[in-house]
């Protein structure tokens, strides 16, 4: 287990969903999104990786979703993929009207970071319903109630505007990152990368040495 | 923190610069560090809240390797720089990034650490990237020493005489840093988590006061060996000669991309620095103490021009533009203030006629430096919530930020991005050492994994394909038929709001030279004597001429 810093669990997660196919703008928010989720201590790099793994190198076609006035949905008849969801429902937050049905979804926790900014930007605490168990947010504040399975496993969601919560949100600290899943956010990140060549070699550093 | 609000200045709004004047490559790489240069500002504050500074351990063998520690001691926090000093074979020592060992190595830890922390910090930060720290350390950092000047100190005051001034002015440090990083790197604490502090509130605050320590250690190092070796003959580096050095820097295209990426802050740090400009140019008088320490200024800065030494024939051409720039500036100011309104404006608009771009900006420097009471507050207003400018706004109607578009990259939107001089290079990270590099397009592999740098040609790219997107709706549909553009879109807002946001040329051209995104970003370090290794490497020194932490509460220049 490894603990990185936010900052550094942004970047990765970053490259790693540009790795993935993703542009470089839905990369930021996956970044984004991720450091959020590590913030309050769910695993987000775990997640993030196992929606990466899923979508690696899908057309944007297919992950884009379809915008209805009161359902969104995929596609492809499949999950919608929450990244590409939670950026289009950021970028609609003062277009959509609430409540708004979202047809099964994958990896339902990669959204709440974006619906926090929904929140946030509509002055409104949302009501985040699964068939399982529910999430209230209130700008990055963030209650869960029910089983947690719900967050990782593709379900159907109803987003509702609701009253904020008298209680304090629990905060959690970043969990630690198993060392697998850093190796494979790696893996995802290094296809971002350039393989060295003579020329990139002798072209980064200065002319002469350092021996002076 | 917006500056707005604060401005109690509404009278300089007149006198700003233009961001299509300020944000060019070319003005950037002549920049000049200021009063409100990051070093300079870490230094005033610290001394107007009386830190104390004390260094409770100094544990160096006589062949110079060992650990020590130096406090910062504020009002609420102290803050350790814990120095590890190594025995570094020649053969080893490289400033390049690829380096595996240092001639020592740092860290700034939170708080006074524990012989445990030392331990642990010991086991890490002499690996540098290869090693890990925790949210108890602030920064990461190594230096290598300027091998032949450092000889010759110890050397010297090891016989209980003081090096010569000429070799010491030839190198200007005893060691350059040649990476500092901060902001959450290599598992050190976020900048979120700091970034409530008032004394770290300010951009690379952490960073300076790292360099700062690690500048007195080097001159406690060499006095330490001078006196393994020569014993009770040996003397200590006398106060002057000490002042006149500085800590090195080395650093490479790694550090290029940052004012690119952090549009945001680059806004605020240039705003900062052109409100400063219109507030001194806003005045109607020039009153004698100004004008004198306008004189006092200038005198530093003719001195300053006269010991900055380079080879490179790009600065070379600079450092001459500079020195006689200068002596117009002097010749100027024999006559100046004349019997017109607003001097400073006159003094400003005639530089604009008369000097080079390196002129131009020395004296912009100059300008600012008799003014403490009238800009130094602006300091406050040059960090930045990026955060809270991440979001886009998708309701923006596409007519509204196709105008936007149009208007903030005029520059970027008229150009032929298939002629091969405007998109000779591509910017990529390196798989090796997972490090910024700039290569050539037409000549080597790996374009296809272009970092998004190209910020001209993305504008263009998404003026095209903005015009043939039917329909008035929102920016958030165009952004669902157009995930690629996404990048630029949000950047194109943040310049609606943040007009210094975005450099106004094209950063792919065959003709760009990294080292004037480097220049730009270290005079705001505070970096001075900027001598170009390369077009995309640069030595530059830190703090020289400024006080010692033994000196800092006395030093009325500070004030």
């Amino acid at each position: 287990m490894i603990h990185l810093s936010l900052t550094e669990t942004e970047s990765l997660a970053a490259k790693a969903a540009r790795g993935a196919g993703l542009s470089w703008g839905m990369a930021e928010e996956a970044g984004m999104a991720t450091r959020w989720l590590q913030a309050q201590g769910l695993p987000g790099p775990a997640i993030l990786l196992a929606h990466l793994t899923e979508i690696d190198g899908a057309a944007w076609q297919t992950l884009a979703p379809q915008i209805h006035p009161q359902t969104w949905a995929s596609a492809t008849g499949g999950p919608l993929c929450p990244l590409a969801t939670g950026a289009t429902l950021s970028d609609h937050a003062a277009l959509i009207s609430i409540p708004l049905a979202l047809q099964a979804i994958a990896q339902p926790a990669l959204l709440l970071p974006f619906l926090a900014n929904t929140a946030q930007h509509r002055a409104a605490a949302l009501r985040i319903e699964a068939p399982t168990g529910h999430a209230i947010l209130n700008g990055n504040d963030l209650w869960l109630h029910g089983p947690a399975t719900w967050l990782t496993t593709p379900t159907t969601l109803i987003i509702r505007e609701t009253v904020r919560p008298i209680s304090t949100a629990p905060r959690g600290t970043p969990p630690a990152i198993p060392a697998a899943t850093l190796a494979a956010l790696n893996a995802f990140a290094l296809r971002t990368t350039v393989p060295p060549s003579a020329q990139s070699r002798a072209g980064a550093g200065a002319s002469g040495s350092d021996n002076d | 923190m917006p500056c707005a609000p604060l401005n109690p200045y509404p009278q300089a709004a007149a006198f700003r610069r233009a961001p299509d004047q300020v944000m060019r490559l070319s003005r950037m790489g002549a920049a000049h560090p200021t009063r409100l240069s990051f070093l300079r500002v870490l230094l005033r504050q610290m001394r107007a809240a009386h830190w104390r500074f004390d260094r409770p351990v100094w544990q160096v063998d006589a062949s110079g390797v060992g650990h020590a520690v130096y406090r910062a001691i504020g009002p609420k926090r102290t803050y350790s720089l814990i120095a590890f000093a190594h025995d570094l074979p020649d053969d080893m020592r490289s400033d390049r990034v690829i380096a595996t060992a240092w001639d020592a190595t740092f860290c700034l830890f939170d708080g006074t650490p524990t012989p445990d922390d030392i331990t642990r910090l010991a086991a890490n930060v002499p690996l540098q990237e290869a090693g890990r720290i925790t949210g108890s350390e602030l920064c990461l950092a190594r230096a290598n020493r300027s091998v032949r000047l450092f000889a010759h100190v110890v050397e010297r005051l090891a016989k209980g005489a003081q090096p010569d001034r000429a070799e010491l002015d030839a190198v200007g440090y005893l060691m350059r840093t040649t990476a500092v990083y901060g902001s959450g790197k290599f598992g050190a604490a976020d900048r979120e988590a700091i970034a409530n502090r008032p004394e770290l509130a300010g951009p690379f605050r952490a960073e300076m006061l790292t360099v700062w320590l690690i500048r007195a250690f080097t001159v406690d190092l060499v006095e330490h060996l001078a006196h393994a070796r020569g014993g009770v003959k040996a003397a200590a580096l006398s106060a002057p000669l000490r002042r006149r050095l500085g800590v090195g820097n080395s650093t490479g295209l790694g550090m290029a991309p940052f004012l690119v990426r952090h549009p945001v802050l680059l806004n605020n740090w240039m705003l900062a620095r052109e409100e400063a400009l219109a507030r001194v140019r806003a005045q109607q008088a020039a009153s004698p103490e100004t004008i004198a320490a306008l004189h006092k200024a200038l005198d530093a800065a003719q001195q300053n021009a006269a010991s900055w030494h380079s080879d490179h024939p790009i600065q070379v051409a600079k450092l001459a533009d500079l020195r006689g720039d200068l002596a117009l500036i002097a010749a100027h100011l024999a006559t100046w203030p004349r019997a017109t309104p607003r001097p400073w404006d006159e003094l400003w608009l005639w530089g604009q006629g008369a000097l080079s771009l390196e002129g131009q900006e020395a004296l912009l420097a100059l300008m600012l430096e008799p003014h403490g009471a009238l800009i130094d507050g602006l300091a406050d207003c040059m960090d930045a919530d990026e955060p809270a400018a991440f979001g886009i706004d998708g309701a923006e109607p596409l007519a509204q930020f196709a105008q936007t578009l149009h208007r903030n990259y005029a520059w970027a939107l008229g150009r032929d991005y298939t002629a091969p001089h405007n998109a000779a290079r591509f910017w990529y990270v390196s798989e090796e050492k997972l490090e910024p590099r700039l290569g050539e397009r037409f000549a080597e592999d790996g374009a296809a994994r272009e970092l998004p740098l190209c910020t001209g040609r993305m504008a263009a790219e998404l003026a095209t394909d903005l015009a043939k997107f039917s329909g008035d709706g929102p920016l958030a549909a165009f952004l669902l038929a157009h995930p690629q553009h996404r990048l630029m879109a949000r950047r194109v807002q943040v310049s609606a709001r943040y007009p210094f946001a975005e450099i106004q040329d094209n950063l792919i051209a065959a003709s760009m030279l990294p080292i004037d995104l480097l220049r730009c970003k270290l005079a705001f370090f505070g970096a001075s004597h900027f001598d170009p290794r390369s077009d995309r490497w640069v030595r530059i020194s830190l703090f020289q001429s400024m006080p010692y932490p033994d000196e800092l509460a006395q030093d009325e220049a500070m004030a």
